[in-house]
């Protein structure tokens, strides 16, 4: 499976300009609410229309701006799983699936008792959708898709309306369901646990173009800019210039860290995931002083905001089990920043 | 007592339902469907509505008269709308098929789009769509358009144009206006 995705369209608030290949892997969209990676999913699907681009599955041109080609959905053998999965409300489970497969009398029924039976749908074929869980109701869309003999899998926040167990439940069943399609699909999200566990590659979406795009492990060690470090869920940010070849200075905390790699010029802001963090008994390299701000009990472990002592500098996040914590508790804290952590970042706002 | 005016409402009633329904139906498919130019389609649509009957009738009769192109057009082959009841239907359906378009429309718009490009992705041709997904899925608000139609159509029918149309005494006319317009300015 190879999808060749160039394309520009003009919205309100920005124009959308992504441009990507996607071969024999599952391929994330990662941004918040309204970067146009849903739009991006609507155009490859024909459901909206590019204004200029080129889009080719397999080898087969779904559209081209320049040779005037703008397949209809119809056409395009593209599975869409919508984020309320949008089935048929006026027809049961084995009626959403015949409705959608291809092929003679046949061979339809066929394709309904081979995904009947692959997605344990068996006793529900004669099941309205209001009268299935959120879970089922996912499974019968699926069902249909398979059915339809679509080439790749576009999945538009599959989970995002679901509680935490029923999410779990899905996402250890979408193996069986991405083995169907050789692995290949296009996962759209704003959750990065999702996009971590389920995806291979990740691009950042913000404002209608990628700004970073990798294999899922470098893009959450090394997200480049200032808004892919927030969206991979980075808690700690600040301004940051260069000192000299190796020493960097973060503005808001107001500390200077050692790297001991040399900085690129364009750097401006530094990035510092919330677990990075670690206990010192003494002051070292890269070690401060800190002062604790606020402590706040979560579920599994404590949230504590430190600042640098004798500063109003910005607090920085800092989270550990909660047997660490109690066992280090103070007022003040020596701190240790593991240059290999702190993440050198652009901001693109900047230019 | 005299049967004759009831019975031609009724027919002329129920072929304009009939005709209002599937014409109403289709325009509103239609519209629904269009990219560009809704609010002027849907304005030239619904404007009988919202005129007065006598300036739909006069608007009529200026496109279906014996002078006008169509009327002429049809005088080749001996065909004369006006003073007859497909005359009181024509007007009949142009003026109570906004009612239908109107709420066939509403009903197709509160389907889920989700729903309608699902199935364009998943191959079902427009013509499926419509059969088995838009029509089903806005079934009670359509035959709540019609129900209104059918009074809508009677109603209009009810005001014995056609019967004063056979009156000898009047001129031809004003009998068209009247078959057309629904004028009620008369007596």
């Amino acid at each position: 499976m190879r999808l060749l995705v160039d394309i520009r369209k003009r919205l309100r608030d920005f124009t959308l300009n992504v441009s990507f290949t996607v071969e024999n892997e599952i391929f994330a969209l990662l941004g918040g609410s309204g970067c146009g990676k849903s739009m991006t999913l609507k155009c490859i699907a024909g459901i909206e229309r590019p204004d200029e681009g080129r889009i080719i599955l397999n080898g087969r041109t779904l559209f081209d701006s320049d040779q005037k080609i703008n397949l209809p959905p119809q056409l395009r053998r593209v599975g869409y799983l919508f984020q309320n999965y949008a089935l048929f409300p006026n027809m049961t489970t084995a009626e959403n699936i015949l409705f959608a497969a291809v092929g003679t009398d046949e061979e339809k029924q066929r394709k309904l008792r081979e995904n009947v039976e692959r997605f344990k749908l068996s006793g529900l074929e004669a099941s309205y959708p209001w009268q299935l869980s959120g879970g089922q109701q996912q499974r019968v869309a699926f069902a249909r898709i398979l059915s339809s003999g679509a080439e790749i899998l576009l999945l538009d926040e599959p989970f995002s309306a679901l509680d935490s167990y029923l999410k779990w439940q899905l996402e250890l069943e979408f193996d069986m369901v991405f083995a169907a399609y050789d692995n290949s699909a296009i996962l759209v999200s704003h959750d990065r646990g999702e996009v971590y566990r389920i995806s291979d590659r990740v691009a950042v979406m913000n404002r209608g173009t990628i700004e970073a795009m990798n294999t899922k492990r470098e893009i959450f060690e090394n997200p480049l800019t200032l808004s892919a470090a927030l969206l991979t869920g980075c808690k700690n940010v600040s301004a940051a210039h260069k000192q000299s070849a190796e020493v960097i200075r973060a503005e808001d905390w107001q500390m200077e860290f050692e790297l001991g790699r040399s900085i690129p010029d364009e750097i401006n802001c530094i990035g510092l995931r919330a677990h990075a963090l670690e206990h010192r008994r003494s002051a070292g390299e890269n070690t401060f002083l800190m002062r604790v701000e606020q402590t706040i009990e979560d579920n599994f472990s404590y949230v504590v905001m430190i600042r640098r002592a004798g500063t109003e500098a910005r607090p920085i996040r800092w989270e550990m089990d909660k047997q660490l914590w109690r066992s280090i508790a103070a007022d003040e804290i020596y701190v240790h920043f593991p240059p290999s952590k702190l993440m050198l970042l652009t901001d693109g706002r900047e230019g | 007592m005299e049967l004759a005016p009831f019975i031609v409402t009724l027919k002329t009633a129920s072929t304009a339902t009939f005709l209002a329904f599937f014409i109403g139906i289709g325009l509103a498919y239609a519209v629904v469907r269009m990219r560009h130019g809704q609010g002027l389609a849907d304005a030239v649509i619904t404007l009988p509505m919202v005129l007065p009957p006598t300036v739909v009738g006069f608007f009529l009769l200026l496109l279906m008269g014996k002078r006008s192109t169509i009327g002429q057009f049809l005088l080749q082959f001996d065909v004369s709308i006006v003073f007859t009841w497909k005359a009181a239907v024509i007007s009949a359906v142009i003026v109570s098929m906004p009612l239908m378009y109107r709420t066939a429309r509403g009903a197709f718009e509160q389907i889920d789009q989700n729903i309608l490009n699902a199935a364009r992705t998943l191959g079902v041709s427009e013509w499926k769509i419509f059969w088995h997904l838009m029509i089903p899925n806005a079934k009670h608000g359509i035959l709540a358009g019609a129900g209104t139609d059918v009074h809508s159509s009677a109603g209009r029918v009810r005001r014995d144009d056609h019967v004063r149309g056979q009156c000898p005494e009047r001129d031809a006319n004003h009998v068209d206006g009247d078959l057309f317009g629904g004028s009620s300015q008369r007596l």
